[in-house]
């Protein structure tokens, strides 16, 4: 069933499943939908369907919006490798954000370079992952950073506006074919 | 009034996880003194004030607006007003408060409601209407402080005073319901740090 879906969606979208390719799309600027492992539940979406973006594109907040068919004024959050979070954001006694639930202070770096999802009052809503928490978002992210010096990307669920969250292949499929979003990155 | 009912409470309902991330995040915002009514809390005090103000209180707050904390906890909020047979009509939530209580700090005997409602033209929300539900949430391991026990007066016109001490609430993530209008207190922490979280639930007056 599972097999037969991978290759009916082959036929509709591009589903990448190697990395490289993954982080090149999200160089190119494109929107490139994340589905792993077990789907997730909760408020945040947190690597495991999610919709990611270049957070240094100033554009972002418009760009994702308009595919999410949401309106344009609403904000985003991201997604940080735990060890470089001092370096962006100031998260005072805080140890870590592994469930996105914190507002936090933007640093100078952030609000200059990452400017797409930090908000009004200068904090982001960031999440913070370390390998063992989701080894293969911490893979594409790091990888993002070693070609560009940005350890974030820009994460928001994987759904359409007043959906829930894209929980099997076949909602994945159906949110693809009623939007503009093309790519699902399917790591192995 | 007399109630049936005094307090309602949940034992356990709220995550472990949950209980860290509150206060993770309430120890990360501006932690100030915490003031009663009398006292504006947007003022600096005078050593005179504070004086005063700790004859009742001694403890130190944060304020979170997260919707998440709300999502949590309002549900249980709902569910005690009508299971406790109150059946107050509500419709708006304050900040919450988060509340540390450290060594020999306390909270003395007091209710949570004004005499008169709030007069707020500029927050919607919250004008006319007062406080009438309170919820406090144990965000402590009771293993972690001792003292600090939340103690109701179930007063009435028959019996007058009766004290009783909420015991139901130590398991973390435990949560108590009450009318605001209830007087209770928070007994001074002897050892280790309490935790907990309060929202004032509002609603138009009692008609």
């Amino acid at each position: 069933m599972m097999v037969a879906l991978l290759l009916d969606l082959l036929y509709f979208i591009m589903i990448i499943t190697d990395i490289n390719k993954a982080v090149d799309l999200l160089l190119n600027q494109k929107i490139v939908a994340l589905f792993q492992d077990h789907s997730e539940w909760g408020p945040r979406a947190l690597g495991n369907r999610s919709l990611l973006f270049d957070p240094r594109n100033i554009k972002a907040k418009e760009i994702v919006n308009k595919i999410k068919q949401r309106e344009w004024w609403r904000p985003f959050a991201g997604t940080i490798l735990l060890e470089y979070v001092h370096d962006w954001f100031d998260i005072g006694s805080l140890k870590e954000s592994p469930y996105m639930s914190f507002a936090v202070l933007a640093k100078d770096k952030a609000k200059k370079e990452i400017p797409s999802i930090i908000h009004e009052d200068n904090t982001c809503r960031i999440q913070t992952i370390t390998y063992e928490q989701n080894s293969k978002f911490y893979k594409l992210i790091n990888q993002f950073y070693k070609k560009t010096g940005v350890p974030i990307l820009l994460n928001t669920s994987f759904n359409l506006a007043k959906e829930p969250l894209v929980e099997t292949l076949l909602d994945a499929k159906n949110v693809i074919q009623r939007s503009e979003l093309e790519y699902i990155y399917y790591p192995q | 009034m007399n109630l049936n009912n005094y307090y309602y409470y949940f034992q356990k309902v709220i995550p472990e996880r949950i209980c860290n991330e509150i206060i993770a995040w309430g120890n990360y915002q501006r932690e100030e003194l915490a003031v009663i009514g009398g006292f504006d809390k947007n003022t600096k005090l005078t050593k005179e004030e504070e004086k005063a103000l700790k004859k009742t209180r001694n403890s130190n707050v944060a304020w979170l607006n997260d919707q998440w904390i709300y999502n949590e906890i309002l549900p249980y909020v709902h569910e005690a007003n009508f299971k406790a047979g109150w059946n107050y009509q509500w419709d708006a939530s304050e900040p919450c408060q988060f509340t540390k209580y450290k060594l020999n700090q306390y909270y003395h005997w007091h209710c949570d409601s004004f005499h008169s409602p709030y007069d707020t033209p500029n927050e919607p929300n919250k004008n006319g209407k007062m406080r009438k539900l309170s919820v406090t949430v144990s965000l402590s391991d009771p293993n972690d402080y001792k003292g600090g026990e939340l103690q109701f007066d179930m007063f009435n016109s028959i019996r007058k005073s009766k004290i009783v001490t909420c015991k139901e609430i130590l398991p973390k993530g435990s949560l108590v319901v009450f009318p605001s209008f209830v007087w209770h207190q928070v007994k001074p922490v002897t050892k280790g740090t309490r935790y907990s979280l309060v929202i004032w639930n509002l609603g138009y007056p009692f008609k």
